[in-house]
């Protein structure tokens, strides 16, 4: 049993900084631009199925790791020209039903370009190390570690460079920031794409551990939005460690009921912590 | 209100109904089967217009409400026996319990964090549905043979298409009323002002939290009741009913239509039903992009929906003749 | 701008109503309802409703194929009694909702006389009770034991072996190489679900020890957390209740995780559209029943000539690929579509069915039908059984060995049988 619970809660803990990396594009996008992405799992989507493409034309998996979120971040700028940058300021409303149409398009453009089938792409790193008497794969493992290191220069690059400032300056206050210069207009336009490209990036590492379907994005979104509200809109560090929990959460829940139920336990929990701090755990007031 | 408008208004209010009385007899099997279906995806989608077009929450789970709805009828239906009336009451218990239950979690919360929650309550629904399949039935979900229906003194039978027509006609008719009603009375115009200035009508001394809950509650009902009739015309429920893709339909329905207008859910139904019926043999490919390019055209450009749009037209050269 | 608001309804008010009661007038007018008895010379109208797109794409894409060519081959040789079939296709979208709204449009509006349905067994019992009081005959090959048993009706007919066949062969042929303990996997919805009930009679008949089950959700990604619970010490056989996409992530997931090496998977149905490569590692480990076989190779010599037939008409070379694209189709159990269309032939020539008034005519004269092995009944010979209007034929069990599919046994269609559920000869029409 004790094995159990801890095989699970290692996979919730390699689970979550996936998961961090995909809630961590919606917090971006939500914190600064105050938009509810709801087609934030299509580009997840569209990632995982450039990752297919890489690795069935040009021959390996890696090719996309570049080249995905580099894919993703183009479209996040279309996107962002021809319909976001119109709703900006307006309610809540306009944008989630322009993220709503949003998530129809690509949706099916997904099916219609890459199919309705499902298909598996070979394991990167197909290699299991022994672990608590079975083994694990190590591709799960470099796909944590590798969430991890992009999460840390992410925050460093907001932290130590001119645009992570300007980003920073612009969220906290729109019209000083304006005032002082700063092209307000491209850094909303750049936190878009960039939580777009982080969303693909997602898709990519986890392409290969279960299969690439143009709908796959719709599940994993759910848990995004869980984790994104648990921590707060906005805060970079609350979602790692939002995500981290309510992975191992569900994770060692599942040891013990099964895992849709481990999953409205999730759920709970974030109610839970929404009654106790309904900003989130790291968000601000 | 004059004694003349108000007759004016009962005057067109009573062509629309002879409209709907005398449509079944018309209209082939397939058309009536279509629009008796739009009587019931109308007044899902009103509910919707309910807490988001007059109250200004944007719920994106409705689905959750008229799969509860759908499930009270069908369950009172299959373990308790009542009758198609029966079944209906469940429905609306049901739903009116769940919805104020969600509603007392949910509604405190600011805008943002309101939808997701929805959402995530939607998609956690249809989990637990799919789930619990010995109570649901999960995606094959659950078949109830409704023979008769007791009027009076008197048993209908509900083989007829026409028959089962009539009392969603009936039942539609009297939920939709009774809802402008609502708006119309000093209760249903507060909840309006909450919509309009959150701030303000607090101000003004009314008890806002109350106000949306009670408004989340009847929209959550009136979309639970809704979900009661589907059983009534597919003597059947699923699992599958809960999906979000429902609670998309509902938003769209009503922004296409006209949010706030009460009228425009039922245009939006009927509007894309329709056209999607229409299309589906040799668009199919392309429909849901269509739609999502119209919804954000319409967000964007029309944000009050067709119906919206033309009322705004007609009150501009109102206004410029007066 | 609020004070001035005038007649408050009048205006708007009759642009509403006019708008709406026009629009329902309209709708209904300009298609008025056009009733015609059928000629004898009329098309005899067929609805094929597919799940060309969604989960089941594969099936549904193969099965319209195979509707239409078997379709395209009785036209040009005359028509069913002198009358051509007019054909209406739908795509159901592996959606029960959507099946449904399609279903009553081939009915309804299309005026179909048969219905030849999906792949799909939630569908198929969903649509049972609407097909019965619509006087529509259906025909389903999805493979879940409920769509001829309680959940069916009269109007049902499956051209097809169930689960429980697939179980009852798996339990005849694989149980004897592999151990007893077994746990089981499968896919949360009406099919999985059948399978995983109807395994266990047949493992525990055998003396099988059960050590657990579990349903994921359909599209669920990683099987971690199900495989977690399975300790390999305990268990010789893990029973998978999955098609397709999530069979081949639960193999390679348990083959990552080391499972493999101590247990067989036995699947509940041939990884449709995907290749013994897809499969990965985990391939040689997995035991399949098959309702049809791939690989012209397989198939018994004398009814080769038959399949091959069948494989020109919809494009598919003999190790089951597509020659247009080269991908792997659903071919173990896309014949079935083509030969529901030929008990729809059968049936009327043997009846004389003109129109819907002769169903129960139709009904009567496919109640018990046997039919050979031919170009229409490529698959091999097998009998519709009266009671539940479920056809036994021989049912096939395969594995992977050294990269290509082999037949590790036939169980023949006489041990196949089991107690009928019902007796739909006794519902009247």
């Amino acid at each position: 049993m004790f094995d159990l619970i801890l095989s699970q809660m290692i996979n919730g803990f390699v689970w979550g900084w996936i998961l961090a990396l995909i809630a961590i594009g919606l917090t971006l996008i939500f914190g600064q631009l105050e938009i509810v992405n709801v087609a934030h799992g299509a580009l997840y989507t569209i990632g995982a199925v450039g990752a297919y493409y890489c690795s069935t034309y040009l021959g390996h998996w890696g090719w996309a790791v570049p080249l995905s979120p580099l894919f993703l971040a183009l479209l996040g700028l279309i996107i962002y020209l021809t319909t976001i940058r119109f709703s900006l300021g307006k309610e809540v409303i306009v944008t989630v039903i322009i993220t709503y149409g949003l998530l129809f398009i690509l949706e099916q453009g997904t099916l219609l370009i890459y199919g309705g089938v499902p298909r598996m792409i070979p394991n990167p790193i197909p290699y299991s190390i022994p672990f608590i008497g079975g083994r694990y794969p190590v591709y799960r493992i470099f796909c944590a570690a590798f969430s991890a290191a992009v999460i840390v220069a992410l925050m460093v690059f907001l932290k130590k460079t001119r645009y992570g400032l300007w980003i920073r300056a612009t969220r906290q206050d729109y019209e000083t920031a304006l005032n002082m210069g700063i092209p307000v207009q491209r850094v909303y336009a750049f936190v878009f794409c960039l939580g777009s490209a982080l969303a693909g990036l997602g898709g990519v590492l986890a392409a290969p551990i279960s299969s690439v379907t143009f709908n796959m994005g719709n599940n994993i979104i759910i848990d995004a939005f869980i984790v994104v509200i648990m921590a707060g809109f906005g805060s970079i560090i609350g979602t790692v460690v939002a995500s981290l929990i309510i992975a191992m959460i569900i994770g060692v829940s599942a040891a013990f009921v099964n895992p849709v139920l481990a999953k409205v336990i999730g759920m709970a929990v974030m109610a839970a912590v929404l009654f106790v701090r309904p900003e989130g755990l790291f968000g601000e007031v | 209100m004059s004694l003349k408008e108000r007759g004016k208004r009962w005057i067109l209010f009573g062509i629309l109904l002879a409209l709907l009385i005398v449509a079944p007899h018309v209209l082939d099997p397939y058309r009536r089967y279509i629009l008796t279906e739009l009587l019931m995806w109308g007044l899902f989608a009103l509910g919707f217009d309910i807490i988001f077009g007059k109250t200004g929450l944007l719920n994106f789970g409705m689905s959750s409400f008229f799969g509860m709805g759908s499930y009270g009828f069908v369950l009172a239906v299959y373990h308790l026996h009542v009758n198609l009336w029966g079944g209906l009451l469940a429905a609306i218990l049901v739903s009116l319990v769940f919805s104020i239950l969600v509603g007392l979690l949910i509604t405190r919360f600011a805008s943002h964090y309101f939808v997701v929650f929805t959402i995530v309550i939607s998609m956690i629904l249809f989990l637990l549905a799919m789930n619990l399949r010995e109570f649901t039935g999960g995606d094959e979900g659950i078949i109830i043979r409704l023979r008769t229906l007791p009027l009076g003194p008197w048993d209908v039978s509900l083989r007829s298409a026409i028959t089962k027509y009539y009392i969603i006609l009936g039942v539609v008719g009297t939920a939709f009323f009774l809802v402008l009603k609502f708006f119309d009375s000093p209760l249903g115009r507060a909840i309006v002002a909450v919509k309009e200035n959150e701030e303000r009508a607090k101000m003004i001394g009314y008890d806002t939290a109350r106000l949306k809950l009670i408004s989340f509650a009847l929209s959550g009902t009136v979309a639970g009741l809704a979900g009661g009739l589907y059983p009534i015309l597919n003597n059947n429920t699923n699992a599958e009913i809960f999906f979000w893709i429902l609670s998309g339909k509902a938003v769209l329905w009503s922004v296409v239509g006209g949010v706030g207008t009460l009228w425009g859910p039922f245009i939006g139904a009927g509007i894309l039903v329709y056209a999607e019926d229409l299309l589906s043999s040799w668009l199919i490919n392309i429909y849901p992009i269509l739609v999502g390019g119209l919804l954000i055209i319409i967000i964007l450009l029309a944000p009050k929906g067709i119906l919206g749009t033309i009322q705004s037209a007609l009150m501009e050269r109102a206004l410029q003749k007066s | 701008m609020k004070g001035k608001k005038k007649g408050g309804w009048t205006r708007r008010d009759f642009v509403k109503t006019a708008a709406v009661g026009t629009g329902v007038m309209a709708a209904g007018i300009s298609f008025p309802a056009v009733i015609t008895r059928a000629g004898t010379k009329d098309p005899i109208r067929i609805g094929c409703l597919m799940d060309i797109t969604g989960a089941l794409y594969t099936f549904g894409i193969w099965g319209e194929r195979s509707t239409r060519a078997a379709v395209d081959r009785i036209n040009a040789q005359g028509g069913i009694n002198g009358r051509p079939i007019k054909l209406f296709v739908e795509d159901s979208a592996t959606n029960v909702q959507t099946a449904l709204r399609k279903l009553r449009k081939l009915i309804m509006e299309d005026r179909c006389d048969f219905i030849l349905g999906p792949c799909n067994s939630g569908i198929a019992i969903s649509a049972a009770p609407q097909v019965e009081s619509m006087d529509t005959i259906f025909f389903s090959w999805g493979t879940s034991a409920a769509i001829t048993g309680k959940k069916g009706n009269r109007y049902i007919f499956r051209g097809i072996n169930n689960v429980r066949h697939g179980t009852i062969a798996l339990g005849k042929v694989a149980l004897k190489h592999v151990g007893k303990r077994y746990y089981c996997l499968g896919a949360d919805y009406e099919w999985g679900r059948s399978l995983i009930a109807e395994f266990r009679k047949v493992i525990d008949a055998e003396g099988g020890e059960f050590k657990g089950e579990e349903f994921s959700p359909v599209g669920t990604e990683d099987f971690l957390p199900y495989l977690n619970k399975i300790n390999p010490k305990e268990v010789d056989i893990l029973v998978a209740g999955y098609f397709t996409a999530d069979l081949l992530k639960l193999a390679r997931q348990a083959s990552e995780k080391g499972l493999i090496k101590h247990m067989e998977i036995i699947g509940g149905a041939m990884p449709t559209g995907l290749t013994v490569e897809d499969l990965g590692p985990a391939a040689e480990h997995i035991w399949f029943t098959a309702y049809g076989l791939r690989r012209i190779a397989n198939i018994p010599e004398a009814y080769r000539p038959f399949n091959k037939v069948y494989r020109d008409a919809i494009g598919l070379d003999d190790e089951g690929r597509s020659i247009k694209d080269g991908k792997m189709a659903a071919v173990s159990y896309s014949w079935a579509a083509w030969e529901h269309v030929f008990w729809v032939k059968r049936g009327i020539e043997k009846s004389g069915w003109r129109s819907k008034d002769d169903n129960e005519k139709f009904m009567k004269a496919l109640e018990g039908m046997s039919v050979e092995a031919s170009v229409e009944f490529p698959q091999g010979p097998k009998t519709m059984r009266a009671q539940d209007h479920q056809v036994f034929t021989d049912q096939y069990v395969t594995k992977i060995e050294g990269g290509k599919f082999v037949v590790k046994g036939v169980v023949k269609a006489e041990d196949l049988m089991y107690e009928p559920e019902v007796d739909y000869t006794k519902q009247k029409i």
